[in-house]
């Protein structure tokens, strides 16, 4: 498994635990308060404890020796058979030092600046009376100086420097910087209102004009004439003036609103830029699931990674993890053929997966390709007939591409391809679902006998989606633009009625229609039933398209989508709301949900969805986020479905809400510990059943006792820890195989 | 500055239909003039529709229908208090907002019993107040009503 993507996090994270380590301890110094002192030896406790469990999860030993040296002194702080005096909080911080030092040049995989030993010497001496007979042979306690060598020299010179901020923080300015791009649409209006402005001082300018040669036709006296010439004149001069005016004042603000425009856009790129994390985080399964599938198969194959480096908003990655994974999956178990087979259509041995993400503009590229037998789509089409989901004569309308597409429709495996390891009848419909909620697209391609190409084409943010706004009766709704097929004008005459359903032709081929304020529950009159013809948006997959009747389409355009918040959750039909220059709010329709209430009708032609296998659920509670995602990333890629908690109280909250599976939990964390929320699960939430696991780098017999007194069921240290024993250890618990 | 031993709390005095209510103030964010919501179709008619608020979308709450009164045609003295419970905000429609006030725990009594029942779950107590009753909104209740789909 490459771990590399957690490097970064744990260094992070280190630097993090120091400061509180290095705070902490000055804190301790000047606090007279014992409580308070109390709660500030355990912070630091648990911060240095923190990155001992990040170092032996990662390999990083001599990190690990030295923040056990740290915190046993700590323990023994904590116990108070060790009194925090300055000479002790001068040697801790400087082991907080050689830490970091120790963490960045494990993470950068260069030698320290720093011997170790030396630094682990400094605490030998100063113990409790205690064992001087232990004292390491090999560090002579006496020449302590030298300990830190030139320590600022080394993490100065390492790249930029990095703040961590919250989420939440991010995505409130991210909100704010939308409001901008409202405001700046509002702008925009008030131009267009100077522009038509500016239209209406040209034409009165030429009334003037006209006025003035209808004037000069007819006859006037002498005075008369001098009069009106002044007038005239006056008349005119104001016109100029008005033009002038009116003129200068829309370049301004023309120029003005360019301006702002583009730096409202650049700050909403900064800050959008400032969410994205690279992809690598979610590739750290995928080898690991390519080598197990490759055991269980006796089938050989390589997986490359490429575009490591390529950036998506987290939330888009979080939900790309599922179907990256399962495609890489289906390429092995599909795709990939047998040793056997390879060598018979003179291909290598080993079969070839690769995954690659590119962004190209606002979107990411996301593209898995195998070199296996590729999908024949004959095949495809005699399944979907035999499956019930196309007639006949449907199928054998369909071109090779459109037959692809089948794949994507609920329920559709091919029974010769279902195995323990793909074939779960859930997936690529699933995929498609998950790839369009996040507004983006897949694309199959395949070459028989040459391999088979999927592209996910992603948004590099979620925080504006294109819309299609359209009217129907008297109210504006908002589509999203990646659930749209496209648009179509329905004339009456061409409706024609199949199997009772109103229907019309498209490229040879019978689209049902509605309208769209039926799917909505709204009272209005049909459009058709006012005017020979009204548009249609095509939504749904190519398959299974429907054209929705509105009564008028009117823009397509970027947005900010705006939740409903909770009170609202409940009207699943609407995914959120989007303000329009004026202000107004428009819902937005989510596509998935308003089709689901047409699928049910006999209109699509798609079978009984089968019952989805529901993938065990586990909760991992750790407050280190190195350990949490390590152990996410292993449970996810072993098919579990996981969900992270960042401490005990955490972890009961979580539990309170949803029904779990089973629990993975550290042992020292902040308000509630492992041992604790493992009592609490027994005896306040009463779930006697539920399996906890508790890994920690407390390896004492004691601490093993108290978490199977506590009802912990297992009990894994963090120094024997590999992924084996663990998924080991939950298959015991809840049965083989996710 | 607390002098008294009894600590006060702040309210707004609201008036829905005929009575006057008192809204906590601590959860009180912002009283806007009332404007005709964007609906939702779909929802019941205690939830009229959302309006946005400094660019933050907020269902709005038809306080009359929900304490179980005749619906009206707002008038130009409707406002929308919106507050802030439990993370949500939420705008609570009110035919007009009158004053604020202190009450300290000593002016808080129970509701009485025999109130009708879907005015009295969204009660949390009772005041006097300048020689009127004032029917205190406990808003966790409310939020609970909303929560079940009113």
């Amino acid at each position: 498994m490459d771990l590399s993507s957690f490097y970064n996090q744990f260094r992070e994270e280190t630097a993090e635990n120091i400061r509180v380590l290095s705070s902490g301890l000055l804190a301790i110094e000047g606090q007279a308060d014992d409580q308070t002192r109390r709660a500030e030896v355990d912070r630091i406790f648990r911060a240095v404890h923190t990155i001992k469990g990040g170092a032996r999860m990662l390999g990083f030993e001599p990190v690990a020796r030295l923040a056990h040296e740290l915190e046993s002194v700590l323990g023994e702080l904590r116990q108070g058979r060790r009194a925090p005096d300055h000479d002790l909080a001068g040697r801790l911080l400087r082991g907080g030092d050689a830490l970091l030092e120790l963490s960045v040049a494990a993470v950068e995989d260069r030698s320290a600046a720093v011997d170790v030993d030396a630094v682990i010497a400094l605490f030998a001496g100063a113990g409790p009376p205690a064992p001087a007979a232990e004292s390491r042979s090999s560090g002579p306690p006496a020449p302590v100086a030298p300990a830190p060598v030139a320590p600022s020299a080394a993490p100065r010179a390492s790249g930029s420097r990095t703040v961590r901020v919250r989420v939440d923080r991010l995505d409130r300015m991210l909100n704010l910087a939308g409001e901008l791009m409202v405001g700046q649409q509002v702008l925009a209006n008030h131009a267009e209102e100077f522009a038509a402005l500016r239209l209406m001082a040209r034409r009165h300018e030429r009334a003037v004009q006209e006025l003035e040669g209808e004037l000069g036709r007819l006859r006037f006296s002498v005075g008369q004439r001098h009069a009106l010439d002044q007038r005239l004149a006056a008349v005119q001069g104001i016109t100029s003036q008005l033009q002038s005016i009116v003129q200068r004042q829309a370049d301004h603000l023309d120029r003005h609103l360019g301006q702002s425009d583009l730096l409202v856009r650049d700050l909403e790129q900064e800050v959008m830029a400032a969410r994205l994390i690279p992809i690598a985080t979610i590739y750290a399964g995928l080898p690991r699931v390519v080598r197990d599938i490759a055991e269980g198969t006796g089938k050989s194959a390589r997986i490359e990674l490429r575009g490591e480096t390529v950036e998506l908003d987290r939330k888009v990655l979080e939900l790309l993890q599922d179907p990256l994974l399962h495609l890489v999956r289906n390429a092995m178990d599909h795709g990939i053929e047998t040793p056997a087979e390879r060598a018979a259509t003179d291909k290598p041995a080993a079969g070839s997966i690769v995954v690659s993400a590119a962004a190209l503009g606002g979107e990411v590229r996301v593209t898995i390709s195998d070199d296996g037998h590729g999908i024949d789509p004959a095949r495809l089409r005699e399944r979907a007939v035999h499956l019930g989901m196309l007639r006949a004569e449907e199928a054998a309308r369909l071109s090779d591409p459109e037959s692809l597409d089948l794949i994507f429709l609920p329920g559709f495996s091919t029974a010769t391809m279902v195995t323990a390891i793909s074939g779960r009848g859930v997936g690529m419909d699933v995929v498609r679902s998950n790839i369009s909620e996040l507004s983006g697209q897949v694309r199959v391609e395949s070459q028989l006998g040459r391999g088979t190409e999927i592209v996910l084409t992603l948004p590099l943010t979620l925080v504006t989606t294109r819309v299609l706004l359209v009217r129907v009766g008297q109210t504006s709704f908002a589509l999203p633009a990646s659930g749209c097929q496209g648009t179509i004008w329905v004339q009456r005459s061409q409706l024609r009625s199949i199997e009772g359903q109103p229907t019309v032709a498209l490229d040879g081929r019978d689209l049902v229609v509605r309208p769209m304020a039926d799917l909505l529950g709204l009272a209005t009159e049909t459009p058709l039933g006012r005017s020979e013809r009204a548009p249609a948006v095509l939504m749904g997959s190519p398959q299974r398209m429907l054209a929705l009747l509105v009564d008028a389409l009117l823009d397509e355009r970027e947005a900010v989508v705006k939740p409903l918040g909770p009170i609202l959750s409940g009207q699943r039909s609407y995914s959120g709301a989007i303000q329009l220059g004026d202000g107004s709010l428009v819902l937005l329709l989510n596509p998935l949900v308003i089709l689901q209430d047409v699928g049910s009708a006999r209109t699509s032609f798609v079978g009984p969805a089968p019952a989805p296998r529901r993938h065990p659920r586990l909760l991992v509670c750790d407050d280190s986020f190195t350990t949490r995602e390590l152990i996410r990333s292993i449970l996810q890629s072993a098919g579990y479905d996981v969900t992270a908690a960042v401490d005990g109280a955490d972890a009961l909250d979580k539990l309170r809400a949803q029904a779990y599976d089973l629990v993975v939990s550290d042992v020292e964390m902040p308000r509630v510990d492992g041992f604790q929320l493992t009592e609490r699960i027994r005896s306040e939430l009463a779930m006697p059943e539920l399996p906890v696991i508790l890994i920690t780098s407390l390896a004492s017999e004691d601490h093993r006792r108290r978490g199977l007194e506590a009802g912990a069921q297992a009990y894994i240290v963090k120094s024997q820890f590999d992924q084996g024993s663990l998924l080991e250890v939950i298959q015991q618990l809840l049965g083989p195989e996710p | 500055m607390q002098i008294h031993d009894q600590p006060s709390k702040d309210y707004l005095i609201v008036r829905v239909g005929a009575e006057r209510y008192a809204v906590p103030g601590v959860a009180i964010r912002e009283v806007a003039r009332w404007r005709p919501p964007t609906p939702v179709p779909g929802t019941p008619p205690v939830l009229p529709g959302i309006i946005s608020q400094r660019g933050i979308v907020l269902p709005t709450v038809d306080l009359r229908l929900l304490l179980g009164l005749e619906a009206t045609e707002p008038d130009r003295a409707a406002r929308f208090v919106i507050i802030r419970q439990d993370q949500t905000d939420v705008a609570l429609m009110v035919d007009a907002a009158l004053d604020l006030c202190h009450l300290t725990e000593d002016d808080l009594a129970r509701p009485p019993a025999g109130l009708d029942p879907q005015r009295a779950r969204l009660l949390g107590a009772v005041a006097q107040h300048e020689g009127q009753p004032l029917l205190v909104i406990d808003l966790a209740a409310l939020l609970a009503v909303l929560l079940e789909g009113a």
